[in-house]
């Protein structure tokens, strides 16, 4: 089931990305918890009425029973900017068996589906490698109606996984440029030193972003047996190589490696309040946007 | 089990080849991953890795080469298999001239033909026979066969030649051919001649069935036919001389009449005692033509109471000598004066002109070489630096004789060939339409000293020394003399339409460069058939005539066989007949035949490369599919 899909699109239509700190400023229809209007659909909350609020919002019924003038007050529903960033290093293509990057790529525009028919706004930003003097990221401007999800499509074909993982270099010349934060949402493999991702996200929840990590997995990431049984192995990102038996023992050992760094992942965004989701690819585009990522509350139902 | 094709064994080195390409690809692949920094902690294999760990697709590669290989080796496994078969018989029959020797109101041919059919009758059905007929050469006229009935035919069929026999080969023919298969066979032999003649030991010839038949000495024969005309006699000159024999053990008389063109020249009646010869000279024919001699009345051999010769009308043959050197015109003009069918026509380079040659004359050039070729046959003598036709590379003093090529007519009756006389020679660059005739050596290799060749239609011969200035008559150098005579005979224009004499049973090839297309065979008997190879085999007495579009030829063949005329051959060792015994019944025999099963081996490669196909399929749809 492809992005294009239309039975696929009409699922999306009833999901969006719930928010939990981000603000926005222009009115809208995503609901902003803890936070209330003196109008709105949804009830929050009643205050006590000072000169100046609108007698249409007088519960007339609590005026009865506690001859106290009491309004009704709603939760505050905004237009929150989202911003998805793509990690479009060389670690995101491989190994090509899996189709990492064709596969990332979907989420971001499916996710970007589901945040322009909730009447947010829109930016996808491809964090790039700042090697050779090459832009750090490229971005579509901000989008505002779902019509303009026709434009995500093709900025996403034209990516390509290439260079080193710059998250943190990346992230901090994106934030420096932009002055409305939202609700930033990293896709990446995170397949790099803890520094590069821990100070990317923190330096978004420092500028006020609310930020969900989503970790893409690869299945042959997973389960390496499905690449090789012995070979030479080497890192597409800095050519460096390492003969490798996959031995019981070895294997073993991977899974241990891999299972403390996707811990390590997880426990740093818990402990700074970041929603930490894992897609993996050897489950399909549909399964993971209806189940897996509502599931781990990167997605809800509207 | 075993194979049958070792030669086939060295492809197993090809599994070598697959490990090597096997381990090339491992040290050549990579497998790329997204970070390595995972597998860092992952202990790092320093020896298996490196070392050859076969694959299922290498196992099942190496499996389908070895299949194949197998199937190259031809194996087998033997099997042991009963047949019901007959006995095997080779009969070998002698087809030679003294074959036809009358014995009575029949021939011995006929004698012969009569046991061998004896035999062929008294065959089993199951019974194989063989039959090889034998003159100068053997010939397989049929393979076994259970077929009596065309053995028969095939019988019939053969007619004794008028050639020599080569019984023995015929006979080692039949011996290869007896233990074919593993089943021997019983050989039979029908000839006129003695068990004794077979030149074969004895334990091979041991259990033949040998048929001899023919009792009969009643023969005189032509034992040879001499005509002494050398080429520069005419027909008045030569002399023929004819040789007759009696090999009868009784005198005998008879009358021997020579032709000239059909007309009786000379005619003498004799009697010669048993086994004895006489010889009669001929002389003062008056004219050319065809010369035959005949013995009457006729005996019990025909084939060889008669023999052909040829007459030649010589025409006075010139001598052109272009020398500006004095002293050798006047040997010449010795060597002439001593040689009657010879002239001699002296010139210098200065008056010499090609137009004053016709085609018969022999042209010798001393010291000079014109500058176009001439209409007759040549001889060079030392030709002159920068000539146009023998390139002069140096100048040689003292050389020695090293090679010449033996049985060359220039060469014939030199016993000497290293004592011509070479203080001088000059080193020629071998032309390419000529050979080397003598040869000598110098630290820059071979030198030519002689060399003949044709060039536009001429014989041309070279001679890279001097002839012994003013010495060429002088005794102490007659091995010169004697290369000079045999290089103007070379060079004496051939007669086309003069026969050609051969031996009957000997193979004719055509002379180089004439095709057999269109060209006829009419033979002694009148019968005509087309010449289809390059030789025509001639197996009768007479006149063969040869009839082309380009090529015409008339060959005298004569039998002149001691062996085949005497045709009494008293050793009589084995003169009981043999009685041709009932054929055995057919025998059940069990023998072990190899059984290839190599075939299997293949089927077996294509199912495994079809099930890899498969496989290798349903691994690329799972992929696409995930």
């Amino acid at each position: 089931m492809s992005i294009t899909d239309p039975a696929f699109l009409k699922r999306l239509d009833r999901l969006r990305l719930p928010v939990r700190t981000a603000r926005g400023y222009r009115p809208g229809e995503t609901p902003i918890p803890r936070t209330s209007q003196p109008w709105g659909i949804e009830f929050e909350s009643y205050k006590d009425y000072t000169p100046g609020d609108d007698f249409r919002y007088v519960d007339w019924n609590a005026v009865g029973r506690l001859d106290q003038l009491l309004v009704k007050t709603f939760t505050a529903e905004r237009e929150i900017p989202f911003h998805l960033f793509l990690d479009t290093s060389a670690s995101m293509g491989a190994p090509a068996v899996d189709h990492k990057f064709a596969f990332a790529t979907d989420l971001v525009a499916a996710l970007s589906y589901v945040v322009l028919i909730n009447n947010n706004t829109l930016r996808v930003v491809a964090l790039s490698s700042p090697e050779k003097g090459q832009r750090p990221f490229l971005s579509l401007p901000f989008l505002r109606h779902r019509s303009q999800f026709l434009r995500v499509q093709p900025f996403l074909e034209g990516l390509t996984p290439a260079g080193k993982t710059y998250l943190r270099e990346t992230v901090r010349a994106y934030i420096e440029q932009t002055k409305e934060p939202g609700v930033a949402v990293v896709v990446s493999d995170f397949l790099t030193e803890p520094p590069q991702y821990e100070e990317a996200l923190v330096f978004l929840k420092a500028r006020g972003y609310e930020v969900k990590a989503l970790h893409i997995l690869g299945a042959a990431e997973l389960d390496p047996t499905r690449l090789f049984r012995r070979g030479k192995l080497y890192d597409v990102e800095d050519q460096s190589e390492r003969w490798i038996s996959l031995t019981q023992a070895n294997l073993q050992r991977y899974r241990e490696v891999l299972q403390a760094h996707l811990d390590a992942v997880q426990q740093f965004c818990h402990r700074h309040q970041i929603l930490y989701a894992r897609a993996s690819t050897a489950s399909s585009l549909a399964t993971v946007m209806t189940e897996e990522l509502p599931r781990a509350g990167l997605l809800a139902l509207r | 089990m075993g194979i049958l094709n070792p030669s086939a064994l060295p492809f197993l080195s090809l599994l070598g080849l697959l490990v090597l390409i096997y381990l090339r690809e491992r040290w050549r692949t990579r497998i790329a991953v997204p970070a390595l920094f995972l597998w860092m902690q992952v202990k790092e294999d320093k020896v298996r890795v490196r070392r050859f760990l076969p694959s299922v697709l290498f196992l099942a590669q190496a499996l389908l080469l070895l299949l194949l290989i197998a199937g190259l080796l031809h194996p087998y496994r033997p099997v042991t298999v009963t047949e019901t078969r007959g006995d095997r018989w080779i009969l070998v029959v002698d087809v030679s001239a003294s074959m036809q020797a009358r014995e009575g109101r029949t021939r011995r041919f006929e004698l012969a033909l009569d046991q061998a059919r004896q035999v062929v009758k008294a065959l089993g059905p199951l019974d194989e026979a063989m039959l090889i007929s034998v003159a100068t050469r053997p010939q397989l006229v049929s393979g076994f066969t259970t077929d009596h009935r065309q053995l028969l035919h095939l019988l019939e069929t053969l007619r004794p030649l008028d050639t020599g026999t080569n019984l023995s080969l015929g006979v080692e023919l039949a011996l290869a051919q007896r233990d074919r298969q593993g089943r021997q066979a019983k050989i039979h032999v029908f000839t006129d001649l003695p068990r004794s003649a077979l030149d074969l030991p004895e334990a091979q010839i041991r259990d033949l069935a040998y048929h001899r038949v023919g009792k009969s000495d009643d023969n005189l024969a032509i034992a040879a036919l001499h005509l002494y005309q050398n080429p520069f006699q005419n027909y008045s000159q030569a002399q023929a001389y004819v040789l007759v024999r009696n090999y009868a053990y009784r005198p005998k008389g008879a009358v021997l009449t020579v032709l000239l063109n059909d007309k009786p020249i000379f005619r003498r009646d004799f009697s010669l005692p048993a086994r004895e010869l006489v010889s009669f000279s001929v002389k003062g024919f008056d004219g050319p033509g065809k010369l035959v001699a005949r013995l009457e009345p006729e005996d019990a051999l025909a084939v060889d109471n008669q023999a052909l010769a040829w007459l030649a009308e010589r025409t006075q043959r010139r001598l052109v000598l272009v020398s500006p050197v004095k002293s050798l015109r006047e040997e010449l003009e010795r060597v002439s004066n001593s040689i009657p069918g010879l002239s001699l026509t002296a010139l210098t380079p200065e008056t010499f002109t090609p137009t004053a040659l016709n085609e018969q004359d022999i042209v010798l050039f001393h010291q000079f070489v014109p500058s176009t070729t001439v209409p007759a046959n040549s001889l060079y003598v030392f030709p002159p630096p920068d000539n146009p036709l023998f390139p002069v590379v140096a100048e040689a003093a003292d050389l020695h004789i090293l090679d010449w090529r033996e049985g060359h007519e220039i060469l014939q009756n030199l016993q000497y060939v290293e004592a011509l006389p070479l203080k001088q020679a000059r080193v020629l660059a071998l032309p390419s339409w000529a050979q080397v005739l003598i040869s000598s050596r110098t630290r820059g290799g071979e030198v030519p000293l002689a060399l003949t060749g044709e060039k536009d239609g001429h014989r041309v011969v070279c001679l890279a020394f001097d002839l012994g200035k003013g010495n060429l008559t002088n005794s102490d150098n007659l091995t010169l003399l004697l290369l000079f005579l045999n290089t103007l005979r070379w060079l004496l224009p051939h007669d086309p339409m003069a026969p050609l004499l051969v031996s009957s049973g000997e193979t004719f090839f055509l002379p180089a460069g004439v095709t057999p297309d269109s060209l006829h065979l009419t033979s002694p008997g009148g019968v005509e058939k087309v010449v289809d190879t390059g030789s025509v085999d001639v197996d009768q007495v007479g006149e063969y005539r040869l009839a082309g579009s380009r090529y015409r030829a008339t060959l005298y063949a004569n039998l002149f066989d001691e062996a085949e005329s005497d045709i009494g051959r008293r050793e009589d060792d084995d003169a009981k007949p043999i009685l041709v015994s009932e054929a055995r019944p057919p025998q059940e025999l069990s023998h072990t035949v190899p059984e290839e099963f190599g075939r299997w081996l293949y089927y077996g490669a294509a199912l495994l490369l079809l099930i890899e196909w498969l496989y290798a399929l349903w691994r690329y749809r799972r992929t696409s599919e995930s």
